[in-house]
């Protein structure tokens, strides 16, 4: 057997008083991929922090590290700069906002011993090319706000592996990625193991990601390991809890049946609903406009739970505002049996509200921070409750204990709780008026999986308790398989597809739908390349249509918009070669 | 107050340090060994430096210097008080007026702010001075605070704008609150924090400037004192009549790093709190 050439011998890290990281001991060959998994707080980024010597002041490290047989320490700053690149969560604090793409990979290139300016910046060029980022010249040319989060966090890939270093470190790289990008950035991580023999420390608590790009994994908890081997064997068949627990939270489960509700009214219907955001272009201010939502038409009707899906930026979370009139639409008509919401105001419109709640995106920081979770909850209560304030304790306790919130925690003001029970406080304030529908805008996205599994399947039992109507934005599909009945898929500000979830998902008829299906790691399709185009300026006829690979794709498709039609009994699709049936005269 | 801030002991010394300045300003004529201005003996005790009898000495006319700081301590306090209130009175209107405007009349209203930031403090006090001569105390602190009001206007416009953003606001509209509910419970008490942050960094910068006017002659004119007044009648001569500059100065520099040291931990206190 021969050396390993990354080992990490007996690597221990302690605080003053406690041990946070019992010691450890692994090794990464060249070109294979190690993993850390484990739940939150188990010590897995105090261990990449570590290696990296970047530990906050007053956590120290004992043991030692190995790359190619040296020994690094303290002193070998420099040259473990050279040899190990990082990689961190979030894209956009990762990147100066102050400096061009290029300029900051051409400053790596240059720390690492480039001395001509033009040629750091080719090289930088050539490291964004390499990653797969389309126009690389324009793109280091730009700002990080400038880029999509992809493009972001693929830019600061390009500056980790810019110097060609042995191993990578990345801490939870594409957890702030929605779906089709994390596909995007983990092959281009592939690639690079497969092309230059890159070792990667892989930080992840997302399983099913582990289990397609880590050869090799360590189940930790609590600072210590628990279970480690070949991810293979530990995903199949998990020896201690922990990863048991782990690997259940990543079962697939079957999609939920479709829904069939009383042919009554929808309890939502939209017709053709739009909002297009004004943007003062240049000087003298030509406005142009940003199409957030365009033309939307859909209906959801009681009992239902639709999921919109669809990458970031596709207009949903506007979508989600504009059903309770926290946006005004720019056209188009909302009902709600033979309501009509657009013409609500007052008293009427802050009804409509109530029964009509937004659980919104980081509605963990959708608490006032100056009044406690009680206080949270009980405002909906205030305002729309006919019966007597001293009722009222009741109902508080009654919807904590809903969402399973512990009664000990509602006299805390927000700073005192962690993102799970705030994000379930926002909840149980949204539940406590006892809604028709309920909207979540990307329920999960800020808490780690256990309490994400544990949201979710709150949200179940209480929809099936109440009968409630949920609408769920989300590009997380296990979410869309855990929860809906319905999905519809968003494409820039445009629904592309609508219809049961299970049949959807079995069978997607819009090459949009195939390829997010496609992006769900394990999954054998090719990922979608390339970003979602500038709302701004939207492509002419489909929107997809630059992205697409249907390979029987032609000039209708440049040229119209495919209008959403039915395509088999309660589906419908807007792709001109979705349809064979479609009759000559709509076209 | 939360037990974050009383546990801070920069902060609870700062605090208390500024409420012995208020309950000396209070009960100052009790305090004071002389009235204040009163000339002892104009013969014998004219500039005499401190003794047993007269701690911080006597002034020019035999007045007891140690009874005139204390008595000062209420013209400069209560000036400080009147021209703070009146800056955050006005900041507040301005600025709340120009956040909830239309754009072209917030705009109009924030370049008129720019323009009036450009003059230099002293020489908007100063041309007051030379148009009203010299004022009484009360409608002099009115034209202190009448000048320094530009900031909080600029800082009640951005928070009020970045507030009205802030989920938990957008949350309280999702739940179906009216606007004005929206605006009392959940926007205006999260300005407190910024604008007791400003407050006391007003009156860190509003005592000194009286003391300056004061210097130059359009301050509070004798027998009244104030610290100003104080050291200015000192001014020419300090090295001689030290006990006269250095007593006031050291009062002045208490007050004001005290308010300086509230005004950060307050700051840094919401700002955490913002945060968590």
């Amino acid at each position: 057997m021969t050396t390993p050439f990354f080992e990490v011998r007996a690597l221990s890290v302690s605080a003053t008083s406690a041990t946070l990281v019992a010691p450890v001991d692994f090794a990464i060959a060249p070109g294979r991929s190690l993993a850390l998994v484990g739940p939150s707080g188990a010590g897995k980024s105090t261990i990449a922090r570590a290696i990296l010597d970047l530990l906050p002041r007053g956590l120290t490290r004992r043991g030692s590290v190995w790359l190619d047989g040296v020994a690094i320490h303290d002193g070998s700053g420099p040259w473990r700069a050279r040899r190990i690149g990082a990689l961190f969560q979030d894209p956009t604090t990762a990147l100066d906002p102050l400096m061009r793409i290029g300029a900051q990979i051409a400053e790596v290139v240059r720390a690492g011993g480039e001395r001509d300016h033009r040629r750091a910046a080719r090289i930088a060029i050539d490291a964004l090319a390499e990653l797969g980022i389309d126009a690389p010249d324009a793109r280091a040319r730009q700002y990080p706000h400038e880029l999509s989060g992809g493009q972001r966090q693929r830019a600061a890939l390009a500056r980790a592996l810019v110097l060609r270093p042995a191993l990578l470190i990345a801490d939870e790289p594409t957890s702030a990625l929605d779906v089709t990008t994390q596909a995007q950035f983990l092959a281009a991580l592939d690639r690079r193991r497969g092309t230059d023999g890159l070792a990667v420390l892989l930080v992840s608590h997302d399983l099913a990601v582990v289990a397609a790009h880590a050869e090799e994994v360590l189940v930790l908890a609590q600072g210590a390991v628990v279970e480690r081997g070949r991810t293979t064997d530990v995903l199949r068949s998990p020896q201690h809890a922990i990863t048991r627990a782990l690997c259940a939270l990543h079962a697939p489960s079957a999609p939920r049946a479709p829904h069939h509700p009383s042919d009554g009214a929808p309890i939502i219907a939209t017709q053709r609903l739009t909002k297009h955001f004004p943007v003062a272009a240049g000087w003298r201010t030509t406005h142009t406009a940003l199409h957030a939502v365009d033309d939307v038409t859909l209906s959801v009707h009681p009992g239902e739970v639709l999921a919109i899906v669809g990458e970031s930026g596709c207009g949903k979370s506007t979508f989600a505002r504009l059903l309770p009139r926290l946006l005004e639409p720019t056209a188009g008509a909302i009902h709600s049996g033979a309501r009509d919401v657009r013409a609500l105001n007052g008293p009427a419109l802050r009804r409509w509200r109530a029964s009509t709640q937004l659980l919104l995106q980081e509605s963990a920081a959708s608490l006032d921070p100056m009044r406690t979770l009680d206080d949270a909850i009980r405002e909906g209560l205030r305002l729309h409750a006919a019966d007597a304030p001293h009722t009222h304790d009741a109902r508080v306790r009654a919807a904590a204990d809903a969402v399973g919130l512990g009664r000990a925690l509602l006299d805390r003001p927000p700073a005192q709780c962690s993102m799970g029970e705030r994000q379930r406080a926002a909840l149980a304030r949204a539940l406590v008026v006892d809604p028709d529908v309920l909207i979540l805008d990307e329920p999960t996205a800020s808490l780690d999986a256990v309490a994400a599994d544990h949201l979710l399947a709150q949200l179940a039992a209480i929809q099936c308790a109440r009968t409630l109507t949920l609408i769920v934005i989300t590009h997380d599909l296990g979410i869309v398989r855990r929860l809906a009945t319905q999905i519809a898929v968003m494409y820039l500000g445009r629904v592309v597809e609508h219809g049961p979830a299970a049949e959807v998902l079995a069978t997607p008829a819009h090459p949009y739908t195939r390829a997010l299906l496609d992006a769900v790691p394990g999954a054998a399709g090719v990922p979608i390349a390339g970003d979602v185009p500038s709302p701004l300026a939207p492509p002419s006829g489909c929107v997809f249509h630059p992205r697409c690979t249907r390979p029987d794709r032609n000039d209708d498709c440049t040229r119209r918009i495919p209008p959403l039609l039915d395509i088999a009994p309660a589906r419908r699709a807007a792709c001109w070669r979705a349809a064979p049936a479609l009759p000559e005269t709509l076209a | 107050m939360t037990a974050r801030l009383r546990r801070d002991p920069a902060f609870v010394l700062a605090a208390a340090i500024l409420g012995a300045w208020v309950a000396v300003a209070l009960l100052a004529p009790q305090l004071a060994p002389y009235p204040s201005d009163l000339q002892l003996d104009l013969t014998r005790l004219r500039e005499s430096a401190p003794s047993a009898a007269h701690w911080f000495g006597t002034d020019g006319v035999s007045r007891d210097v140690l009874s005139r700081l204390l008595v000062g301590a209420r013209v400069t306090l209560l000036m400080g008080a009147i021209a703070v209130g009146t800056s955050l009175g006005l900041g507040v209107l301005w600025g709340s007026a120009a956040a909830l405007s239309p754009l072209w009349l917030d705009r109009l209203l924030m370049r008129t702010i720019d323009a009036c930031l450009a003059f230099p403090r002293l020489v908007l006090l100063l041309s007051v001075a030379a148009a009203f001569g010299q004022l009484p105390p009360i409608p002099l602190a009115v034209v202190l605070g009448a000048t320094g009001w530009f900031g909080t206007a600029r800082l009640v416009r951005a928070e009020l704008r970045a507030l009205a953003e802030r989920s938990w606001v957008v949350a309280a509209r999702a739940l179906g609150a009216p606007e004005p509910r929206i605006l009392r419970r959940h926007v205006l008490p999260a300005l407190v924090g910024p604008l007791a942050v400003a407050a006391s960094l007003a009156l860190a910068a509003v005592v000194p400037l009286e003391a300056g006017l004061t210097f130059l002659g359009f301050g509070v004119r004798a027998p009244a004192a104030s610290w100003g007044s104080l050291l200015a009648e000192a001014a020419d001569r300090p090295d001689a009549l030290w006990w006269m500059v250095l007593f006031p100065a050291l009062a002045l520099v208490s007050v004001v790093a005290s308010a300086t040291v509230v005004g950060d931990r307050l700051r840094r206190h919401f700002d955490l709190g913002d945060r968590a």
